[in-house]
């Protein structure tokens, strides 16, 4: 076993006073969505609690200085870092998944409608939404820590609503129609991963020098 | 004698405090006291050694690998206990077994269940709930539970009743007993030094005073008293840490230096030592 797989499994017991909060949270974003019928929103709820998550093991870093532990360990600062990013990959795709698999059967259960269409955009919006929010709030808890570092998560929010506003002043067709050729699904769907991987290897890279500067 | 611990050059510059030219050495199967007055440096250079924070320069060997080089090989070899416990407060003996278990290829799961045993911590108290004396050993149980040869103690007695202080240094002492194990332990209570420690560095305006036996420092150096006309510019100019009173003086000597002087002279302890030193002439008119 990695050592950053290691990491990741210590932050998930560091992480293990938040579960009983974390669980009710995404039960309810699950009710949230069947009783509304708005599925969508419901995943991108889940996703948001998902990468809330991600403050966890920095939580309880701070309030009783188990930085100093990850100090100690047999590890690198970069495998530390790396196993933190698992740790939170795992917790938004888990929560995510349940929650969309949690919503679909709920839906088929009430007699909802509800087809792999949806069930695909809301994975595909909801990691979306995720990964663009960890990208920013991981090296933001580096640097400044769980309760300072929360201003970071209002950077992601920042620009959803930005880019709502856009496309509502814009206009979805002028914007594709701005895109041309880049418009096609199959090269969008392509670039919104790389753009994905992209982000995430930018900011652990960012979060590693910042741990390195920062020391335990 | 193999060296366990080797520090050479070590340097390390923060806005305000600068750390230089750090060097000693910590032979197999002893204790080295690490004293000196608050920011002159103990902490940074124990977080260098851990490489808990970047150095500016010099190195570090344990076991005779460098300790960024070969940072998981040397880490498997360390133990580490810091004034404050480190485990989260709402975990248990449970929690912190699994989560140790996860990086020390020779942790020992019933080793530490008998450590916990023979510490008397109950297994069954969240960390939060244990007093600082179980916390601290609780942090020595992981530390012997993955057969740990470099001990690295920062302040640990600090906040111990002296039941607690006296039952850590039987257990160090245990500890050192096999002659391949040995202890770093910073530390401002220096009675604890006194009977623990076979070596001595202190550290003093972020850099080294003096390394080196204990015994060897302690007689190096003589308190000296004496009335105002004792005081000469002569003896003034040997003398550290000069106090003056109404009727007389108190300083720190080399014992040197004390060389067919008639003053009277009594040992100097540790704490005399690092008071005398770190303290500029005072009058007490």
């Amino acid at each position: 076993m990695s050592n950053a797989i290691r990491v990741m499994r210590l932050d998930l017991i560091m992480s293990k006073q938040y579960a009983k909060t974390f669980l009710i949270c995404v039960a309810f974003s699950i009710v949230y969505a069947v009783l509304l019928r708005v599925f969508l929103g419901g995943v991108l709820f889940s996703a948001f609690l998902a990468a809330t998550a991600s403050c966890y093991p920095f939580a309880t870093e701070e309030t009783c200085g188990a930085g100093r532990m990850y100090g100690m360990l047999p590890i690198r600062r970069r495998q530390a870092v790396a196993g933190r990013y698992l740790y939170t990959v795992a917790v938004g795709i888990a929560t995510i998944l349940v929650c969309v698999g949690i919503s679909a059967v709920a839906y088929l259960v009430a007699g909802m409608d509800v087809d792999i269409g949806d069930m695909a955009a809301g994975l595909v919006a909801g990691f979306v939404m995720f990964i663009v929010s960890v990208a920013f709030q991981i090296p933001g808890y580096y640097k400044l820590g769980a309760t300072k570092g929360r201003v970071f998560t209002f950077i992601p929010m920042a620009l959803y609503f930005g880019s709502y506003a856009l496309i509502g002043k814009v206009g979805v067709q002028r914007i594709l129609s701005v895109l041309g050729p880049f418009a096609d699904p199959k090269f969008m769907a392509l670039g919104i991963v790389a753009l994905m991987v992209i982000m995430l290897l930018i900011s652990f890279e960012v979060s590693v020098k910042i741990y390195r500067e920062k020391g335990m | 004698m193999d060296n366990i611990l080797d520090v050479r050059g070590l340097e390390k510059e923060y806005p305000g405090f600068c750390l230089r030219d750090v060097s000693f050495s910590l032979p197999e199967g002893y204790i080295m006291g690490f004293i000196g007055p608050n920011g002159a440096g103990k902490t940074t250079t124990i977080k260098l050694i851990l490489n808990m924070i970047e150095r500016g320069g010099g190195s570090v060997k344990i076991l005779g690998l460098d300790n960024i080089e070969a940072e998981e090989t040397v880490k498997e070899q360390l133990g580490a206990v810091f004034d404050t416990c480190y485990f989260p407060s709402k975990w248990n003996c449970g929690d912190v077994e699994r989560a140790m278990a996860l990086f020390y290829k020779r942790w020992d799961r019933a080793r530490f269940f008998d450590y916990l045993r023979e510490f008397g911590i109950d297994r069954g108290k969240k960390v939060g709930e244990l007093s600082r004396g179980m916390q601290m050993k609780l942090m020595l149980s992981c530390a012997f539970s993955h057969e740990a040869r470099l001990l690295i103690l920062d302040e640990p007695t600090y906040g111990l009743d002296p039941v607690s202080r006296d039952e850590l240094l039987d257990i160090l002492a245990g500890y050192i007993e096999n002659g391949q194990r040995s202890v770093l332990f910073s530390t401002h209570i220096t009675s604890d030094l006194e009977r623990a420690a076979d070596y001595i560095t202190y550290i003093k305006d972020g850099a080294i005073f003096y390394t080196g036996a204990k015994d060897e420092f302690e007689d190096m150096y003589r308190k000296v008293k004496g009335g105002p006309e004792d005081l000469t510019g002569e003896l003034e100019r040997k003398l550290l840490g000069l106090r003056r009173y109404s009727n007389g003086f108190e300083a720190l000597i080399r014992t040197q230096d004390l060389r067919n002087s008639r003053l009277l002279t009594e040992p100097a302890t540790i704490d005399d030592i690092i008071v005398f030193t770190s303290r500029e002439d005072e009058s007490y008119e």
